[in-house]
């Protein structure tokens, strides 16, 4: 009796927050190219025919990192590809001018959509 | 007029203005081309030179990479990552195949104004290593480049090639001259890619014409005279006034 106890007041323990297991930002560096282009919280912009690269990290509410993923709706127009540089960093291509959403995953779950539009200059 | 055998034609990055071009200051072209650095630092970039390659270095790669590429012209790059080994089988591949097509033998192929990017992928596991740009713009205007030889006994020759500069209205007699079409945007940049050149010449008794590698012609003065040489491709026609002084009429 005295081990169940114990047990379920260390698993009310880690489920209330002490585990820092819950989705809590993602973070979003984008980097310069010659085409210009932009990676942000709020929109991302990729020249047609182009390219842009962002560093995207995904935290718990401790400031953990979380398994992060990043995928277009649509990849004829924008599409995203790892870098061999980490698992962080992402290229967004330019396929064809209109518009998608890119969907941030953090642990395998859906947690933020950006609008994404492919422009021709 | 006297119908020259399809050539080819022409452009590179860094000509924009148009004097004299030279790889080096020394006698002859640079052994290695032009490594350019992708546009995340993580790849070198080399082109194969080509009809539109003023300098070639003596690895078979441009001695400038080009910024901008003509529309409708072909041309081949090279991309190259050391950052893991056993080094990555890669693959070369274009952002928009609206803009760039890849022919089977992997020759790419400008299609529309706009960017031109080719990304640099790991084959199979899909992760990209770099990407390069250029700009793809549509030919406005195409203008002779040339280089000189000595004598009708001394032929111009490959290694005489690696300089050169616009090609002049006046020729001597005797005086062989090395010709290649180069293309130039509405901005004035000079535009890569190989784009097939008919080369014609007015007489050919005054200056004869002929063709050689990588779509430069040659023209050899026969005697004092004036003359018109012409150049039509990419939709660009273009012509020059060839005044041939010294020697016998």
């Amino acid at each position: 009796m005295k081990k169940l106890s114990c047990a379920l007041v260390a698993a009310a323990a880690l489920a209330l927050g002490g585990c820092g297991s819950e989705y809590s930002t993602h973070t979003i560096d984008d980097v310069a190219t010659p085409a210009g282009g932009s990676v942000s919280q709020q929109a991302i912009r990729v020249p047609y025919g182009a390219a842009v690269k962002a560093h995207i990290m995904a935290y718990d509410d401790d400031g953990h990192r979380l398994g992060g993923d990043v995928q277009s709706s649509d990849p004829t127009v924008v599409d995203v590809a790892n870098l061999v540089t980490g698992d962080d960093d992402w290229v967004f291509f330019g396929r064809r001018a209109g518009h998608a959403e890119i969907r941030l995953y953090a642990n395998g779950r859906l947690q933020r959509t950006i609008p994404a539009d492919v422009v021709s200059d | 007029m006297k119908p020259l055998s399809a050539l080819s034609f022409v452009a590179l990055g860094l000509v924009a203005s148009g004097c004299v071009v030279s790889a080096t200051a020394t006698d002859g072209p640079p052994l290695t081309g032009a490594a350019q650095s992708g546009s995340l630092g993580l790849a070198k970039f080399q082109y194969a030179c080509d009809s539109s390659t003023l300098v070639c270095a003596q690895d078979g790669n441009a001695a400038a990479f080009p910024s901008y590429i003509a529309t409708g012209a072909r041309f081949k790059l090279t991309g190259r990552y050391d950052g893991e080994s056993p080094a990555t089988a890669l693959v070369l591949s274009p952002i928009a195949r609206e803009l760039v097509s890849t022919d089977p033998d992997g020759t790419l192929v400008a299609l529309q104004a706009g960017w031109g990017g080719v990304e640099l992928k790991k084959r199979g596991a899909g992760e990209t290593v770099d990407f390069a740009m250029f700009r793809i713009a549509t030919p406005s205007k195409m203008v002779f480049f040339s280089t000189y030889g000595s004598s009708t006994t001394s032929p111009v020759t490959g290694a005489q090639s690696w300089k050169m500069s616009e090609l002049g209205s006046r020729l001597t007699v005797s005086q062989r001259t090395l010709v290649q079409a180069i293309f130039r945007s509405s901005g004035g940049e000079s535009l890569a890619g190989e784009v097939p050149v008919d080369f014609k010449v007015a007489d050919p008794s005054i200056v004869d014409v002929s063709s050689l590698a990588r779509g430069r012609v040659e023209l050899t003065p026969r005697k004092k005279g004036t003359t018109e040489i012409s150049a039509e491709g990419g939709g660009i026609k273009a012509t020059l006034a060839i005044e041939v002084t010294g020697g016998a009429s």
